[in-house]
Formats: structure tokens, sequence, C-alpha cells
């Protein structure tokens, strides 16, 4: 290579002060002068501490250290004074979360001046003409509509274009992406990754995106890199890589792919011919505010049929209604008009008193565990107060069987019954979610959003637990997300929700194969299935 | 799944070296208070004319106020006063405050706006002037003091309650509670009581305070708690009067009541900084 | 925008007509009243006062008739001061004590503000800790305990400066009142400042903008201390209108001629309308303060919706 690289790193070990074992161990990295290199690690592998320490950013209490660090030539020492010159103009950084990284009491067009004219030395109007310019790159057009915003008056997309430009303006010959799109749906998250793509090339910035999620890196990246026990373990052309894993690391990694979906996926169980539940017309407003009427519905006209032991899978954009439909059809929610019915009985309506005896039969899982579980109970009283409230079982014993049973068939140890939720992992505390539900037995389920949380392993072995669940004790499952690839691989029959009602639902393959709505194809194209 | 993960509130506050001072201080002020006139031979009401405004002495530890009654029995007795006003008004805060914001909280829509609205016009009454204006009108009883600082100072912790248990309500842990069929009252005492005991004590570690210096300066303003009783804004009070020839006559109460102060100051903040899973250890 | 100043005003308004009505209604069912002062008045004049202040009136129509003067600016003599009227005493009390109070209240706001965010930028050294315990103390030290120590030590023990009386608003005169009525205040916005500026410079934005390459001034000073102002003041609101209004504590420490003392003094003689007008003073700049202090709180934070 006669051009010499925009970023050697050698050696990079990251660790706590005082103790031994290092978070990073012998991190060597090197990337040429425009080019995309996505890292991609679990979660907890260092990368996101790797970007920091290359600008003196770690905080407190870690240390880092190099045996070469070098930026377009320049070498530079492991300590906070030395790089601080290397912020911005050396290395631009774009953060995980762009709500937080964007000063919320400023405007957009304020602090991307305010980096302009420091980079670059511009007077005040230079700078905000091309401020303005930026913005309009990274397509907030009309700038003028923009500049005077603040960061919680765009949306999270927006945000994380503001950010680009923030980290782009000052000209650096390296960009450092931080996980950029994982707070974003795919979507956005698609867009946002060919912004930064195309916007680095243009530019000639050598572009490092650090993330979770193989297949999006794998879509906008030259070359991978893989990174495990703290240390690159693998690295090759982003289509090599995918193609033929060759460290264990990387091997799991694809595999945790979501491979072809189990089928024929109907004939294990017998659906049932009559639908279990059946919504017609439901319609939820926003709750009601003092001068805010005539806002739409959140739902309106939406209708959805669902049988025992079949998997429905909802998808659709966020602010689609998704989590409302969610909470109209556990009664969580006042519902507005329009029928449910489940089971023989009408929810839509229903008093307090008449839903207590259709709650067993009708359980949900939430999004995020560390939420939905009482931080102060523990895992055996989370999983056991729906038997208590229910009266389910004799006596103390029978009660702490059944929990028991419930923690195994959600692939626990049952002995975790004694542990808070605080001491799990986020994966084994969305099974202490399902175990809780499962324990009374419930004929329907409901998953809001439950493994977006989880990284791409743990959605797979929980992907797969679900549907044995599902083929084992019949249950139906109404599984609602924005991620098309997880929900097209566990059911059969898909329905895409936008604007607070269905626009088009379908068999699996029919969908995939013929999508006949605009919505259906950007989350097809986003999901890397079109 | 390592068991020694996070140390639980208790151990995080038992590790705050201040708030184990200001405990200790504490317990030790309410001991003299509680101990040091029955059991020393003084009397804090009885003047002694042979030994007006002495200087501390052997026999007058504190020594004597402008008519001779013994300072350590009057601070002790001045000390005793005061811990009873803010125990009882903390009381009063809990069995009014908490109950009304949790309701409030609860309920929301406009039965619980209107709740937090009458919170909002009593909390917008200069409530000092209001309490001055008690007194002097009223005469100086000790049940219309109580019964003015317990009425104002419940409104701080019916709004903080209040907007946890908002916050609360929506959370995930409380619609699954519903979603498993929990009974409202089984969601508002398993699950929002332990939440909020927290942030209503943090909350009551501010309020006593405040609640000791509106006593005291209505004592000090000879508004509140009245002779034979004495409070130890009262003692202030005396003492800033005779200041030029008697100093030690403000200095110990003076210095009682700023211990208070202080030892509540950082008992709350070694409550919110152990309830505070965020702050290190 | 101003369909909020509005709302805002017109609730500020039927608050302040609640205060006075209670206040109204309070200090006139106390028992005694304005003429029961130490020697008793012959009946006949007595009867000729109370029917000159319209105290021998049902109760309704004293506060009616007190209705109609206030719509026409008139508060009515004071029933202690005779021969002065209530607008009068504020008139001439009222500027001392907003002398006293505004120099005091810059005194807090400047003196605060500096050291929070000395405090905030060495956290955890020595020198946060130092001030931080002196603002604890200077916070749990009544008015009523440190203005007479001040006395007691600068004025009593050192002799440097005069222990009381106003001296025309002479600076000598006015260093030890404006001191003791700043310093609660002055701890409460340190420690404030402090605290909302250590929890800005932890958060994520203040990282960005240091991965940005920002000058650590300027993310201080624009950055971290402009999101942390927003606490520091909604106290300042009610607060500034309490130290305008003059101390009752401080006046009578240092016996200056202030508006203050009136409220107290008003109260225990049953002077009526002297009480009504310390109210009505009270209540309007209490109202106004807050308001002033949400507008700047949703200026500097816009987030903060303005409701």
């Amino acid at each position: 290579m006669s051009v010499p690289p925009v970023l050697e790193l050698e050696g990079l070990e990251i660790g706590r002060e005082g103790d031994g074992a290092p978070i990073v161990a012998d991190l060597t990295l090197s990337l040429a002068p425009g080019e995309s290199l996505g890292l991609i690690g679990a979660s907890g592998a260092g990368k996101s501490l790797s970007a920091l320490a290359l600008l003196g950013l770690l905080p407190p209490g870690l240390r880092a250290r190099w045996r070469r660090m070098a930026l377009a030539g320049q070498r530079y020492a492991a300590a906070s004074a030395a790089l601080r010159p290397l912020r911005g103009r050396g290395i631009g950084l774009v953060f995980q979360e762009p709500l937080a990284a964007l000063n919320p009491v400023l405007p957009v067009g304020f602090q991307l001046a305010e980096v302009l004219r420091r980079h670059l030395g511009l007077a005040r109007r230079a700078a905000r003409a091309e401020a303005a310019a930026w913005l309009e790159r990274v397509g907030l057009a009309p700038p003028a509509a923009f500049l005077g915003r603040h960061p919680h008056e765009l949306s999270g997309g927006q945000r994380q274009r503001v950010a680009i430009a923030l980290a782009l303006a000052p000209g650096p010959p390296l960009l450092i992406a931080d996980e950029p799109t994982s707070a974003l749906d795919p979507p956005s998250a698609d867009e946002i990754l060919r912004l930064l793509v195309g916007l680095a090339r243009e530019r000639g910035t050598a572009l490092l995106i650090v993330s979770h999620e193989l297949e999006l890196l794998a879509r906008h990246c030259e070359r991978l890199a893989v990174l495990a026990e703290g240390r690159i373990v693998e690295s090759a052309a982003a289509a090599e890589l995918l193609a033929a894993p060759r460290e264990p690391a990387t091997r799991r990694l694809v595999a945790a792919r979501l491979g072809p979906p189990p089928r024929p996926a109907g004939a294990a169980t017998a659906v049932a011919p009559e639908p279990l539940l059946r919504v017609r017309a439901l319609r939820v407003e926003r709750r009601a505010r003092w001068l805010r009427r005539g806002s739409p519905p959140i739902l309106d006209g939406l209708e959805l049929e669902l049988r025992q032991g079949e998997a429905l899978g909802l998808v659709g954009p966020s602010g689609s209604g998704k989590t409302t439909l969610a909470r109209a059809l556990l009664g969580l929610v006042p519902v507005a008009g329009g029928s449910i019915r489940f089971a023989g009985s009408e929810l839509a309506g229903l008093s307090p008193r008449g839903w207590r005896p259709l709650r067993r039969a009708l359980q949900i899982v939430f999004q995020d565990p560390g939420a939905s579980l009482d931080p102060r109970m523990q895992v055996g009283a989370i999983v056991g107060e729906g038997l208590r409230i229910h009266g389910i079982g004799r006596d103390a014993r029978e009660r702490e069987a059944r929990v028991r049973a419930a923690l195994a068939a959600a692939g626990l140890d049952p002995d975790c019954a004694a542990c808070y939720p605080h001491e799990l992992s986020g994966g084994q505390r969305q099974r202490v979610a399902i175990a809780r539900a499962l324990a009374l037995e419930p004929r329907l389920l409901v998953l809001d959003e439950a493994l977006s949380a989880l990284d791409a392993a743990l959605r797979r072995d929980l992907l797969a637990l679900l549907d044995r669940l599902r083929r084992e004790l019949g249950l139906a499952l109404l599984f609602i997300s924005h991620d098309l690839a997880a929900t097209a691989w566990l059911c059969e029959r898909i329905a895409v929700l936008e604007g607070g009602r269905i626009v088009e639902s379908g068999p699996r393959d029919r969908l995939l194969a013929a999508p006949a709505h605009p919505v259906t194809r950007r989350l097809l194209a986003a999901a890397g299935l079109a | 799944m390592s068991r020694a993960f996070a140390p639980s509130p208790w151990q995080r506050f038992r590790r705050h070296r201040a708030a184990r001072g200001a405990l200790l201080v504490l317990a030790a002020l309410t001991l003299f208070a509680l101990l040091a006139p029955p059991l020393l031979p003084l009397d804090p009401h009885s003047p002694d004319w042979e030994r007006i405004s002495v200087p501390p002495e052997p026999a007058h530890p504190f020594g004597t106020d402008a008519i001779g009654r013994d300072l350590l029995a009057r601070t002790a007795l001045g000390l005793r006063t005061t811990l009873l006003v803010a125990g009882s008004a903390a009381l009063l805060a809990l069995l009014v405050g908490l109950p009304w914001g949790l309701l409030a909280g609860w309920v929301g829509g406009p039965v619980g706006g209107l709740m937090m609205r009458i919170v909002d016009v009593l909390q917008a009454l200069p409530f000092l002037f209001l309490a001055i204006l008690l007194m002097a009108v009223f005469g100086r009883r000790t049940e219309l003091l109580f019964a003015a600082i317990g009425g104002y100072v419940w409104l701080d912790l019916a709004r903080i309650v209040r907007a946890e248990t908002l916050s609360l309500r929506e959370r995930e842990f409380v619609l699954a509670a519903r979603a498993l069929g929990a009974s409202t009252g089984r969601i508002l005492v398993r699950h929002l009581l332990p939440q909020l005991a927290g942030g209503a004590l943090v909350a009551l570690g501010v309020i006593v305070p405040k609640v000791i210096l509106i006593e005291s300066f209505l004592s000090y303003l000879g508004l509140g708690i009245q002779e034979p009783m004495v409070s130890l804004g009262g003692l202030v009070h005396e003492g800033a009067q005779d200041m030029s020839f008697a100093p030690w006559a403000l200095a110990f109460p003076a210095g009682f009541l700023v211990a208070l102060l202080l030892a509540l100051h950082f008992l709350a903040e070694g409550l919110r900084d152990a309830l505070d899973p965020r702050s290190p250890a | 925008m101003i369909g909020f100043l509005l709302r805002r005003l017109a609730a500020g308004a039927l608050t302040l007509l609640a205060l006075l009505t209670l206040s109204f209604f309070l200090i006139r069912a106390a028992p005694g009243g304005p003429f029961d002062a130490e020697r008793p008045l012959e009946p006949e004049l007595r009867a000729r006062l109370e029917a000159q202040y319209r105290l021998d009136q049902p109760l309704w129509r004293q506060y009616l008739a007190f209705l109609a003067d206030l719509a026409r600016g008139e508060l009515g003599p004071s029933l202690q001061y005779r021969e002065y009227r209530v607008a009068e005493l504020i008139r001439e009390g009222w500027p001392v004590s907003l002398r006293l109070g505004s120099a005091a209240l810059l005194l807090a706001v400047a003196a605060g503000l500096g050291l929070g965010v000395l405090a905030a930028w060495r956290r955890d050294r020595l020198l946060d800790r130092l001030l931080m315990a002196l603002a604890t103390l200077l916070q749990a030290l009544p008015v009523f305990v440190s203005a007479p120590l001040l006395v007691l030590l600068f004025a009593l023990t050192l002799g440097w400066l005069p222990a009381g009386g106003y001296g025309g608003g002479a600076l000598r005169h006015l260093v030890l009142p404006v001191t003791a009525l700043a310093l609660p205040h002055l701890a409460i916005v340190a420690r404030l400042t402090r605290t909302a500026m250590v929890e800005t410079l932890a958060a994520e934005f203040v990282r960005a903008a240091r991965a940005r390459g920002l000058s650590e001034t300027r993310i201080l000073l624009v950055h971290a201390l402009r999101p942390a102002l927003v606490p520091v003041v909604a106290y300042l609101g009610p607060a500034a209108a309490a130290v305008l209004t003059g101390s009752v504590v401080v006046e009578q420490t240092f016996g200056l001629p202030g508006v203050g003392r009136y409220f107290v003094q008003g109260a225990l003689n049953r002077d009526y309308t002297l009480v009504m007008g310390v109210v009505l003073l009270v209540g309007a700049l209490v109202i106004l303060l807050s308001l002033l202090a949400d507008l700047l709180a949703a200026w500097l934070d816009p987030r903060i919706r303005l409701r």
C-alpha cells in the first residue's frame, strides 16, 4: 500500500484503574483513507470504550494504553492532554443516542456554527452560512427551517443527521460512529447509514462504524472486523466474512443471523377454525387534553384475527400504533370504539371486575425487561404474583412448584427464583417476564417488541423458545415488532400497521415475495429482505 | 449471577460518613433534650435573682439568662419543644401528604388535577405571612402553631409523591401487574409504596429542617411557643437582646439550633445518596 | 406566549384576590381591635373613630368598600399611625427595603453562581468540599442567628462597622444588613448551581461537546451552565420577592426603617389597613417574580413548555 493509512492502532488496552482484568486487550486496527470498516461485537465487548479512548474521553476510573497510535502519519500518546487536539479536527465522533449527544438547550444551528468557528476559524456570519450548507448536505432542507430548532423539536433520524453534520463539519480524516442507528427504527437506520457512508466517501473521510448489528454493517461497510474478548479476532471484506467465517466468535455471530423460518410452520399444530381473537373497527383515541381536542386517533378502524396455536406478526414503523394496540387488547388503555372478542367474551368496555377471570388467558410481555419487572421483588415473587392474585394452587408449596416449572419452561434455572432482577442479564430478565406470563397458562401471549432490546444471539434463542411454546402448548402469539426479519422467522401470517390501521396483511411468503403497500416495501428494504 | 452486585440502600447509607455522623449527633441531641431536665438538678423556670446573667460556671454550665434562669436546662427544654414540633409536623405531612399525592397521581384526570390545583393555590399563598397573621390574630396557641405548620408542610410531600406516582404509574412493571389482574389496592401497596418510600423519606429530610426554621422564626418574633414553654428560636431571641454583655445566652441556643439543622441536612443528604443508585457509594 | 401571559396574569390576580380576602377576614376575625391600645378610649371618641374608619359597619360592607377602594388604588389610612396613609408608609419604607434587598440579591446571585461554578469545576477536590461545607453551614444558619452574630463580631467586638441605623443609606450602614440578608440565599444558590452543574457536566452532551473539540471554558460556561441555571432561577423567583420586601429580622436587629417590620407590627396592633397594604405588596411581587422566573427558565431551556 503506497498511501499511508489514516489510522494505525496497535495494542490498545483498556482497563479499570487499579485491578488487572482488561476490558479491551491488545486491539489492533488500521484504516486506509476513504475506507469504511465495520467493527462488530457483542454488547459489552468494549467497542464504544475503544472509540472514546482514541479521543481521551474515557469515563473516570478507566485507563487506556497503546503501543502505537497514529493518525494520518502523526503519532499520539495515550494521554488525555495529548489527544485533545484530535477532538473534532482529527477524529469526528457520532454517538449512539443523538438526543443525549446534542446540547438540549441550544439550537442546532448554533451548535454547528460553534464547531465551524472553532475549527475552521470562520467568522460569525460565514459560520452560519456554512452551518446551513451542512444541514442541507445531511438532508435537512430547507436549512432555514432547521437552523433555529432545538434537538427536542427534531425526530430521532433528524437528530442523528445533525450529529453527523457536527462530526463531519471540521473535516476530520476519520469519522467514528458508535452504534449510530441503535436508537432508530430499521428504515431510518438504513437511511442514516447510507447518508453516513455516502458523505464519508464523497469527502474522502475514513469511516469506522461500531455496531452489534451484523446485517446492517455487512450491507454498508467494505470491510468487517470482529471484536471478541477484547481483541480483533477476524477481519475481512464484508461478503467474504459472511460467506466463510473462520473464527468461532465470527461463526457464532454469523449463525445468530436468522436462518430460514422453521417450516412448514403450521403443520405441527392444528390451527383451530374459530378465531380466538377477533378485533373489529377498533378505535383508540389520544388521551383528551384540554384545548387539544381533534387530534387524530392512535388506532382507527383496526381489524385483526388470530386463532389458537397461530403466530401473527404485526409490524410497522415507530409511531404507527403498535404498542397502543397491545395495551388496548389488554385493557390497559381505554377503547373508544369497535369490538375485541376474545374466547367468546367482549373485551371492549369491560369493567375491571369483568376483566379479572380473563386476565389468566391473555398475557403480555413488554419491550424492556429492565422496566417491566418490579426492581424490589425477587424473581420467584414476580413470577408467582399472578398465581396469588388468581388464587391458583392450593398452597405455597404448589405455587412454588408452578413458579419453578414456569421458569424452567422459559429456559431459566429454577433456582434463580431467589434472585433480584438487577442480578440477571437482559436476556434472562426477558425470560423471567415470559415465565411470569406462562405461569398463568394463558391462551394468547402478546409480545410487544419483546425481543427488540436484545442482541442477535439472544434474540434468536428467544425466538426459538417462543416457537417451541407455540407448538407444544398450542399458544397463540401476537408478535409485535419493527424487526421484520424476526417476525418473518416466527410468524406464518404478517400484518402491517401504519397510521393506526392495518394497511396490508397476508401469509408471510406472499407478503415477502409481493409486497403491495409502500410501507411494507420500505420495511422489507430496511430489513435487507427486498 | 453474582449476588454481591449492588449494595442495598441501607448499606450505602451506612457507608455515608457524614450521614452516620449526623445520625449520631441527632441521637445525642435527642438524648440531651429528653434526659437533661429530669436528671440534672437545674430548673428551667425559676429565676435565681442572686445569679443574673452569669457566664458558664460549674453550677450553671451554660450560664444563666437575664433573670437568672439556668440556660442548660432552658436549652434542653427548648430543644425538646423544637424536636416535638418537628416530629409532629413530619408525621402530619406523612399522614396527609402521602395519601393525597398518591391518590392525585394514581387517579389522574380531572380529579387528580383538581387535587393538585388545591395544592398549587395553597402553595401560592405566602405561608409565612399567613402563619404570622394566624398567630398574631388568634393568640399564640401551641395547637394552632402545630396545625399551621403541619397544614403547610404536607404540600411539598404531596407534590413530590404525586410526581413520582405519575411516572411510576406508566412504568411497565405497573402495567405488567395490571395485566396480571392485580387490584388497584395491591398495585398501590405492593408495587408503588415501596418505590415511593425513598422519595418521601428524602422529602421529609428537607421538610423537617424547614419546619424547625419556621417554628424558630415565629418564636423569635414572639409569636410561636409561649412561656412557660420555650423553643430554641425563642431562646435565640432572648439571647440576642442581651448579647452585648451576655453572649453565652445567644451562643448556646444558637449553637444547638445550628447543630440540629446541620445534622438533619447531612442526614437528608445521606438518604438521598443512598437511595439514588447513580451516586457513587 | 401572549395567551400564556394573559392566563398567568389572570390566575395571579385571582390568587392575589384570594389572599387578600383571606387576610381581610382573618385579621378582622381576631379578638380585639385597632383601638384597644394600652389605655382605653372614651366611648364617644372610640365610636367616632370607628365610624371614621368604617369599622362600625357590617363585615361584608367593609369588604366591599375595601374592594372598591382597592380598585381605585386606595389603601386607606393606617389605623395605628393615624396621620399617615398606608400608601405613604409603604412609599417611605419600601425604598429602604428595596435598596437593601436588591443589593443582597445581587450579592447572593453573583457570589452564589461564581462559587457554585467554581465548586462544580473543582468537584470532589478540597476547594469544592470547603465551599460546600461553608454553604451548608450558612444555609443552616437562620438570619435571626447570623444577624446578631454579625453585629456581635463586626460592630461590638471589632468595632469596624456601625451596629445599626440606616445612616441615610450610607454604605457603612448597609454592609452588615445586606450580608445578613444575602447569606442564606447565597448559600442556596451556590449549592443549587453546583449540584446542577455537576449533573450537566456528567451528561452525554458535554462529553459530545468535548469530542467536538470545544474549549473547556466554553463547555463550562456555555454548554453546562445554561441548563444548570434552570433550578437556580426557579428558586430565585419567590426568594427574590421575599428579599425585596424586607426582612423583619434584619430590620429589627439593625433598626432600619423598611417595610419588613410593618407586617408583624400591623398584625399585632390590628392595624387592618397596614396589614392589607403589605399583603398586597408582597403578594403581587411574589406572583410577578414567579412569572418572570418561569419566563426566564423557559428561555434558558426551550424544552420547558409554558403552560
